[in-house]
């Protein structure tokens, strides 16, 4: 899995979760976002690590910058798995 | 009335996935009357015995929003209880309940966040005096440190 394929599944997730449209990229970040709230930030959090199957630390996807690092996190997660 | 008895106090790290919970509840007179008096949702499903059979029901239909008035309980002093934060809840209503249904409540962990520590808890309301599914839902509960 790389990060491109990565962000194509937290598309979906995306897609799911927010009532507004979001095209990710790797560039986009939660303040791009309106409603990327700290409530939507945890069902997303729920989302993420159910559907790639990794647990995150406290504090380390609050420190990635954009989706591209919050992509390689979850790659990097996944190889620990 | 009888004193509220103090709530549960479930710590995060005391709960684990899988964990089940059960609790019982009854849609009383008071419940349905004071949620009307709180709430004034007079639709006539609601309150008009009459209107309500004519539409198919077996009598007045009780709100759905009950539901989430004994999830909370529920969430706030069973389980977990006095540590909670109710962030999220998704409930799905499948049957209708009637005034004076008892409604058993069964709650699983199904999933933890370390990271944030929350809980997500799936569950259902079971009609136990119409042996019907009330409703299913997921709730997304905060367990806050208490110093």
């Amino acid at each position: 899995m790389n990060q491109a394929e990565v962000i194509a599944q937290l598309q979906t997730i995306f897609d799911n979760l927010f009532l507004e449209p979001v095209v990710l990229t790797p560039a986009i970040s939660a303040k791009d976002v309106p409603e990327w709230d700290s409530l939507t930030h945890i069902s997303l959090m729920v989302a993420v690590e159910k559907s790639f199957g990794v647990r995150f630390r406290v504090g380390e996807v609050e420190n990635t910058q954009n989706v591209g690092d919050f992509a390689n996190l979850i790659l990097k997660r996944k190889q620990e798995a | 009335m009888n004193p509220i008895p103090p709530p549960e106090n479930h710590g995060y790290e005391n709960i684990s996935v899988g964990m089940k919970v059960q609790h019982d509840y009854a849609i009383t007179t008071a419940v349905y009357e004071y949620f009307l008096a709180a709430f004034q949702d007079h639709s006539p499903v609601h309150v008009d015995e009459t209107y309500a059979r004519q539409a198919g029901f077996d009598g007045k239909v009780m709100h759905g929003a009950l539901l989430n008035g004994f999830l909370s309980h529920f969430v706030g002093m069973i389980f977990p209880g006095k540590p909670s934060l109710l962030l999220a809840v998704d409930m799905r209503f499948s049957q209708p309940s009637f005034l004076g249904d008892a409604l058993q409540l069964d709650g699983t962990v199904s999933q933890k966040l370390d990271s944030q520590q929350v809980i997500v808890l799936d569950f259902t309301f079971k009609n136990k005096t119409r042996n019907t599914l009330a409703a299913r839902g997921r709730a997304q509960i905060k367990l806050r440190n208490e110093s």
